[in-house]
């Protein structure tokens, strides 16, 4: 049967249906596509690559048209929201680096030369050393109504082209925004060597992201549909926390805070969740935790095998992304082997709905053009 | 005897305080200073090592063992110096040229300097002549470059074939690690060694100097 629209064909995937072909899910958090592969990409499609602008600053990603998003059949559409007002991005030239501070205050640089990201640097409580440090710092308000200015019309766009919402977060995750605010080696050793430091910090980040839903989801009102939060909890070979950790300091906020989204919605939304890297391990806890959805199925992090996930994991959790790896494959394999390695892919997470097609995490810089449209080939191949 | 596993035990717990105090009673008990940095600290940092290996302990106990070491270096690195205790080699370390990630490169630094190595750690986005140089000024045996990201592991092959031509190859052991990086790579690029973690990292350094 055909699917009305690409909102009906999302809609079947997260509830473990299939559709009429597998649902694209470009655009969601972390779906995206460098600003350097776009304007190539665009340029092979025909469509003008001096349109391409970069959306997401630290991530040098573009911001994806939506001609592009026509021509290879995107279902899911991405709802952003602002800057805060009294916030805006001021890029400095500081020698070697181009750099620039956040609204929450962490400073981020990018080599001038070779460099393809913004990473941070400097943390704002990085000197901080008791709980009042924490709690003096201020955060921009988070239910500033500059943020949500034309989140309204995005919905409305997205209803007008029968696309699937998918209303992205405007910063990392709890633990992460914990990591940034404080440093990262800083945070880790507060989780041992003063666990009320770590504990009021967490508090707070879920404090503004609470807020920040709330109001969000007013705005989104009855249209929603997924409502993406990210927060990386493991590496290439494991997990960045051990899992007593994770189920002390971060699990009973994450379950909080999905839970408070998924209560202020004004219609039944899906938390989309996205940690990078080998999470298998703690999949049960975020299926506890109210994740529906589960990005970017690293397949390349240790112990996440497709086959696999999708038979321990497949009742619980709808798979977006897990469409091809972007570590090794995405960028060296010939545009043959691309294809067969996205078939493959497809045939382990696809059967039986619960699965939205995506690369592992975004197409980086060092992507051929050749290679990308060898992947929507793939899928193309699979939908027949 | 108690004092090293005091140590041993301190370190686990991240107890700085702890092992600056064990290291100190050791020393005045007469144990060499030697004998401390082997049985003591390194055994420690070995079986953490291990551990992170194994998937038992994770980043954050990792950090805490290793800022504890530190502080019990602290006294023990002067009394080494005067007895003359030499270091199991001297490693440079760095993130390569465009790559501004350091977790990883820093906890590989920590574990090495647990295993004993004088470590010298250059920070991150380091040119390949900025390593020639300093290769060169601290006589270093053992280069150890990181890269997290597919588009700047390019750089530690651009390193590897500067230091051939400048004729430092010869001279220097090259390990790489970080997330995308593989055994496969590293011999493909002419690297000695890979490493796929921390603890991995000082037993790969050892071998390669032995």
């Amino acid at each position: 049967m055909l699917e009305k629209n690409s909102r009906e064909r999302i809609e079947k995937a997260l509830n473990h249906k299939e559709s009429d072909r597998i649902p694209l899910g470009f655009d969601a958090h972390c779906c995206g596509i460098h600003i350097k592969t776009y304007r190539k990409l665009r340029e092979s499609l025909g469509l003008d690559p001096g349109k391409a602008k970069v959306f997401d600053r630290i991530q040098q990603l573009g911001g994806l048209d939506q001609d592009f998003k026509e021509q290879i059949n995107n279902d899911a559409e991405g709802i952003y929201s602002n800057p805060p007002s009294g916030w805006e991005f001021k890029r400095e030239d500081r020698d070697k680096y181009w750099e620039f501070t956040d609204e929450f205050g962490i400073r981020w640089r990018m080599p001038k030369e070779g460099g393809f990201y913004y990473d941070m640097w400097d943390h704002p409580l990085q000197k901080a050393d008791s709980i009042k440090d924490i709690e003096a710092l201020e955060f921009c308000d988070p239910q500033d109504s500059a943020r949500f200015e034309n989140v309204a019309e995005q919905f409305a766009s997205a209803a007008r082209l029968g696309k699937a919402p998918v209303f992205n977060p405007n910063t990392g995750g709890i633990f992460e925004m914990a990591l940034w605010l404080r440093g990262f080696e800083e945070f880790y050793q507060d989780m041992i060597l003063n666990p009320g430091m770590a504990e009021a910090l967490l508090d707070k980040t879920l404090d503004y992201k609470k807020k920040f839903w709330e109001k969000a989801l007013e705005v989104a009102g009855e249209e929603i549909l997924v409502v993406a939060e990210a927060d990386d909890i493991a590496s290439q070979d494991s997990l960045l926390v051990s899992p007593d950790m994770y189920r002390k300091f971060i699990k009973p906020r994450h379950k909080e805070l999905f839970s408070h989204i998924k209560k202020q919605a004004k219609s039944r939304a899906y938390i989309w969740y996205h940690s990078c890297g080998a999470v298998k391990r703690l999949l049960p806890d975020l299926i506890e935790e109210g994740v529906d959805i589960i990005n970017p199925v690293q397949l390349s992090a240790a112990d996440m095998n497709a086959e696999e996930l999708k038979r321990e994991f497949g009742k619980d959790l709808v798979f977006w992304g897990g469409g091809i790896d972007t570590q090794k494959a995405l960028p060296n394999f010939s545009p043959e082997e691309v294809k067969e390695a996205t078939k493959k892919n497809i045939e382990n997470l696809a059967p039986g709905g619960g699965f939205v097609f995506a690369p592992v995490h975004n197409v980086q810089a060092d992507v051929p053009a050749e290679n990308f449209f060898a992947m929507l080939e793939g899928l193309e191949e699979m939908n027949k | 005897m108690d004092y090293l596993i005091n140590i041993i035990e301190n370190l686990h717990a991240g107890n700085a305080e702890g092992v600056k105090s064990n290291v100190e009673q050791a020393l005045r008990s007469g144990m060499s200073a030697d004998e401390i940095l082997q049985q003591g600290m390194m055994k420690a940092m070995g079986i953490i090592g291990e551990k992170f290996k194994n998937d038992e302990i994770f980043v954050p106990e990792v950090l805490v063992a290793a800022r504890a070491m530190k502080s019990g270096m602290e006294v023990l690195k002067p009394v080494l110096i005067d007895d003359k205790v030499e270091s199991q080699g001297a490693v440079l370390l760095g993130t390569v040229k465009g790559d501004l990630h350091d977790i990883g490169k820093n906890l590989v630094g920590m574990m090495l300097e647990g295993g004993g190595f004088d470590v010298i750690d250059m920070g991150v986005d380091i040119e390949a002549d900025e390593f020639v140089n300093k290769l060169r000024e601290e006589q270093a045996d053992v280069l150890a470059m990181s890269a997290l990201l597919t588009t700047t592991m390019p750089e530690m092959k651009n390193v590897i074939d500067v230091l051939k031509e400048v004729g430092l190859r010869g001279k220097v052991k090259v390990i790489i690690g970080g997330a995308p990086v593989t055994s496969d790579y590293a011999e493909q690029i002419g690297a000695d060694a890979y490493a796929k973690d921390a603890g991995s990292a000082v037993d790969k350094v050892k071998e390669m100097l032995l």
